[in-house]
């Protein structure tokens, strides 16, 4: 389904993911230029299925921290959005003719699709929730110890080429690139699930977040 | 059935409806591919297509939609044990009607380059290899299509593996594009173009949504060619759940579809037996009326088909005739250089970009893929393609995504029979230059003889009179005078008696003369006023494009003014465009592209080119370094920076090709996003670093295999190299490439870098340096080469 653009940029995080700090004017001015031209582009769509969590496939519940994070939960909802390939498309004309532009617009991309993917998810919360059902957070291929093989699995299974344009290369990275696949463990009581944190994260030697003693989530549980 | 019965557009054929409706209501268990029913369940298939030709369905589509060795892979099962079982459930069915099968085949699941990661040619390769293993059926369908390129490579797969005809969907959202932005109009023009049998549009929307859509296609499907549609059942409920349309209602919304004169009509998503068996009740001895075509000449790329219904301009700047700059990119293979001239007219206001990469030493026809490419990528105008050579035309005609304009044919018989039937085969428009043997007639009345006999050509060739256009030739008024107007009065009759469209290059009209501008803005006058369709000009020009713009006006075609007002309203007078005088230091510490530009003119005038770059550019690169290491300025301004320095740099090439000395070049690196990868970002902004040091740096791009990277280094003599990866999935790539590199016995250094390595995991493959950005693979390309 075609899904709604969040009314303003996210630029404390597109700050973040471009490395300056929340007050650099300079990086601030640059994302501003790109807003425009990238919410022109963007046409987010998402799709979602929940399955009783006993039937899904062995390829998806590889993994130590997946496995806590659905815990208990009953179903699992497969969670798949994603920006679509006209924002693809800017990056690869602001790259040949703007590199500066290109990296701002790329992180403020990455901003925006977690935005799309946070009311998209707050959407189906409040639908699960009449039915007195819970969801836990995203939990996404490439967390923690949960492998990327998991992606074409879960393209699959949601059929996501057809309903949403979304599909996976064979190194298992979705195309468009602005694109988020996950799964959210549902239950009837009120639930978290389980954060990776950084023990099996595969970024931990060299994490930048780590070496500044922060966190690339705000809520860690190492 | 027939075939001739099934194309007839004065009959109505009722197509089948969804296969995976009829297989979710007879159970199909979660993860089943459907596909592998027809060896485990063929009783399930053949009872499926035996409902559907019962109810009426004159044309079974096997269920092979996705027997593709891409979407098979893992199930155990090949494409030739799949599709010849499933077409024989479907044919088995058929028996008691009569019906047709059709050999089915959807899309492969894999996002396409230069979105995705699968080559045209791996496409073209997984469709040839489904249409050889469906030879038993009656018919290719090829359907639910989002993406135009695919949808090519599946027709080129179609027409050159098998005799059948081919029915092509694909499928729009209610906007009237596709997942990936292709448009109602380019689809129709494509599609026709490359020998479709029928065009359609099936799945992602009801009846009722499809309609305006399919009215759109009915309006620009060329007269002959079949138009058909397999809407969904309505909109699926929100949660997925399934249909609330009956299937009466379904039945009654397709009704409104038997004015457009749609000649076939089905199901898809949602729709079943007794949807199909309303259907053809309802449509029972039907006979369509014509279509109302709005013949149009149209170029297209996916996202923007150009209807050529009034004056266009067609950018001319990329050609290296004249020009020394751009022939060394195209020596370097530098495409970069190409998309920003191609952006800026693209900015300026072109609606169509000519494309010339013809220079001796070069191989055209390789340049000429690699820049269709390149320019698909990264500009959505569609390109004409300019060259004399039949195989550089071919390379491009195939890999172009789009319909695209082929310059030129002439009149000389041995070029009409070597390039018609090429432009024939990929569904382009040619334009024919008025000469022959005999060189350029003088007289208009002989040009004129000239084009028709060319225009002849190309209709017996089965080109569409409204995709023929004639270039009359703009002769020199310096050496010319007296044939000026014979150029335009042949302009005039061209157009009035062959029914064809005209193109000039304008500006040759000023050779030899000065300030060149006043003739070509008068010549270009006269001509629009004689009826002149495509200008070939430098948009960056602007009184060219205001002549055009102004006669968009005064011939009552920009109505109200309105693009006319909304170009010029808020324009500066010109004097007012300086910028400000500021140092080549300042400008590119500030990160000022435009300034820094200007300022590295200024100082070009007095100063050798390679003093500005040592003595200047440098100097203020590594402050900005500097200042970034120590973290009192932040990525974006390093990257503004070097966006500036880039600018100054073009400024310094510009003046070195004029000169005719050798580029700037502290030495060769080869870069390359490894094979498998398409994330890029950090790969090009270590390369405008190097770039700003004076490296001459040959980008691979994306997805990279390693025998690419070998061979660059192999020919360029690079001391260094440098690999990016950004998935945990793609860095065996990174280390096959380093294997291949020692391998060969390449002499080169390699740096590697991206998001998920570490120092460590570089020294395991073998790599020689670790770089954590790019500032520090410049830090480490400085110390290597001193």
């Amino acid at each position: 389904m075609q899904l709604s653009l969040p009314a303003a940029p996210d630029y404390p995080q597109a700050l973040r993911y471009l490395g300056a700090p929340p007050e650099d004017a300079a990086s601030r001015a640059l994302l501003e230029r790109c807003a425009a031209p990238l919410w022109q582009a963007a046409s987010p769509r998402g799709t979602a299925r929940a399955i009783p969590t006993g039937q899904l496939p062995a390829e998806l519940t590889t993994g130590r921290d997946i496995r806590l994070h659905l815990g208990d939960s009953a179903q699992t909802l497969l969670f798949a959005a994603t920006l679509g390939p006209g924002v693809d498309a800017l990056l690869r004309r602001l790259a040949a003719t703007d590199v500066a532009a290109a990296a701002a617009a790329d992180a403020l991309a990455s901003a925006l699709v977690e935005q799309v993917c946070d009311e998209y998810e707050t959407a189906l919360r409040r639908e699960w929730e009449r039915k007195g059902l819970y969801l836990t957070g995203r939990f996404s291929p490439g967390y923690g110890d949960y492998p990327l093989a998991a992606q074409p699995v879960l393209c699959r299974l949601l059929d996501t080429h057809r309903a949403i344009g979304l599909s996976t290369a064979p190194s298992c990275m979705l195309t468009p690139c602005k694109s988020v696949t996950a799964l959210l463990g549902i239950g009837d009581t009120p639930r978290r699930g389980h954060r990776a944190g950084c023990a099996t994260c595969a970024l931990r030697t060299n994490c930048a977040y780590r070496k500044r003693g922060t966190f690339c989530d705000a809520e860690p549980t190492v | 059935m027939t075939l001739n019965q099934l194309f007839d557009t004065s009959r109505t054929t009722i197509l089948d409806g969804g296969m995976g409706t009829m297989l979710q209501a007879a159970g199909l268990p979660l993860g089943v591919r459907p596909e592998t029913l027809a060896l485990t369940r063929p009783d399930l298939l053949e009872s499926i297509h035996r409902n559907y030709a019962q109810a009426g369905a004159r044309l079974l589509y096997a269920n092979t939609f996705g027997a593709s060795d891409h979407k098979l892979a893992g199930t155990g099962y090949t494409v030739e044990q799949l599709v010849p079982a499933a077409i024989a459930c479907a044919r088995r069915a058929a028996a008691d009607t009569g019906a047709l099968v059709a050999l089915d085949i959807g899309p492969l699941g894999e996002l396409l380059e230069p979105a995705g990661a699968l080559r045209f040619e791996d496409a073209y390769a997984a469709f040839a290899r489904t249409v050889r293993a469906g030879l038993d059926a009656d018919v290719i369908v090829l359907e639910t299509m989002t993406d135009l390129y695919e949808v090519k490579a599946a027709l080129l797969a179609c027409r050159e593996n098998s005799d059948k005809p081919v029915l092509v969907s694909m499928t729009f959202e209610e906007n009237g594009r596709s997942f990936t932005g292709c448009c109602v109009e380019s689809f129709a023009a494509v599609a026709a173009g490359l020998g479709a049998s029928a065009i359609g549009i099936n799945c992602s929307l009801g009846p009722v949504e499809i309609l305006p859509l399919a009215r759109r296609l009915c309006e620009c499907v060329p007269a002959g060619i079949p138009v058909f549609v397999k809407p969904n059942r309505g909109l699926p409920r929100a949660d997925g759940s399934g249909y609330d349309m009956t299937a009466e209602q379904f039945a009654a919304a397709m009704e409104p579809y038997k004015e457009l004169g749609v000649s076939m009509v089905g199901g898809c998503c949602g729709t079943d037996t007794e949807c199909i068996r309303l259907l053809a009740r309802r449509f029972a001895g039907f006979v369509p009326p014509a279509r109302q075509i709005k013949p149009a000449s149209r170029l297209c790329t996916p996202v923007r088909a150009v209807e050529i219904d009034g004056p266009a301009v067609v950018g001319e700047r990329l050609n290296p005739t004249g020009k020394k700059r751009f022939q060394q990119a195209l020596r370097e293979q530098d495409m970069d250089y190409l998309l920003a001239q191609a952006v800026s007219q693209m900015d300026a206001g072109a609606q169509l970009l000519d494309v010339n990469v013809g220079l001796p030493g070069v191989d055209e026809p390789a340049l000429m893929e690699m820049t269709v490419r390149a320019l698909q990528a990264v500009v959505d105008l569609p390109l004409v393609l300019d060259s004399s050579d039949p195989a550089a035309l071919e390379r491009g005609l195939r890999v172009y995504n789009g319909k695209p304009l082929v310059n030129s044919v002439n009149g000389k018989q041995e070029v009409l029979n070597a390039i018609l039937p090429l432009c024939k085969k990929y569904g382009a428009a040619v334009i024919g230059l008025t000469l022959d043997e005999a060189g350029i007639p003088a007289e208009a009345e002989a040009r004129v003889a000239v084009a028709r006999r060319i225009r002849d050509a190309a209709l017996a060739a089965g080109i569409a009179p409204e995709d023929i256009y004639i270039d009359c030739l703009t002769l020199t008024a310096s050496a010319q005078q007296d044939h000026v107007m014979d150029t335009l009065r042949a302009v005039e009759v061209c157009k009035r008696e062959l029914g064809v469209r005209t193109i000039l290059g304008v500006s040759n009209i000023s050779f030899g003369l000065p300030c060149r501008e006043y003739l070509n803005v008068s010549f270009l006058t006269l001509a629009l006023a004689r009826g002149l369709d495509l200008a070939i000009l430098n948009p960056n020009v602007e009184p060219m494009m205001g002549a055009v713009a102004a006669w968009r006006v005064l011939s009552g075609r920009d109505a109200g003014s309105a693009a006319y007002i909304a170009r010029y309203a808020n324009a500066a007078p010109a004097s007012a465009a300086q910028p400000g005088q500021i140092s080549l230091e300042q400008a590119v510490e500030q990160g000022l592209k435009a300034e820094a530009g200007a300022a590295a003119r200024r100082l070009l005038a007095d100063t050798d080119p390679l003093e500005v770059v040592n003595a200047h550019l440098v100097p203020a690169l590594d402050r900005v370094g500097q200042g970034f290491e120590k973290g009192t300025l932040f990525l974006p301004q390093l990257l503004q920076s070097a966006a500036a320095a880039q600018s100054a740099f073009e400024q310094v090439r510009v003046a070195l090709a004029e000169q005719g000395g050798s580029p700037v070049s502290r030495g060769a690196i080869v870069l390359a996003t490894v094979q498998g990868d398409i994330h890029d970002i950090g790969k090009n902004i270590v390369k405008v670093l190097l770039e700003n040091y004076g490296y001459q740096v040959t980008d691979l791009g994306r997805d990279v295999a390693p025998e690419r990277v070998a061979e660059a280094v192999r020919r360029t003599g690079a001391p260094l190299v440098g690999l990016s990866a950004l998935m945990t999935t793609t860095l065996s790539s990174m280390r096959r490439t380093i294997q291949l590199l020692r391998q060969e016995g390449l002499p080169c250094k390699v740096v590697v870098g991206g998001a998920v390595l570490t120092p460590e995991y570089a020294a395991e493959i073998g790599a020689d340096f670790y770089a954590l950005d790019a500032k520090a693979t410049a830090d480490i390309a400085n110390q290597l080469f001193g």
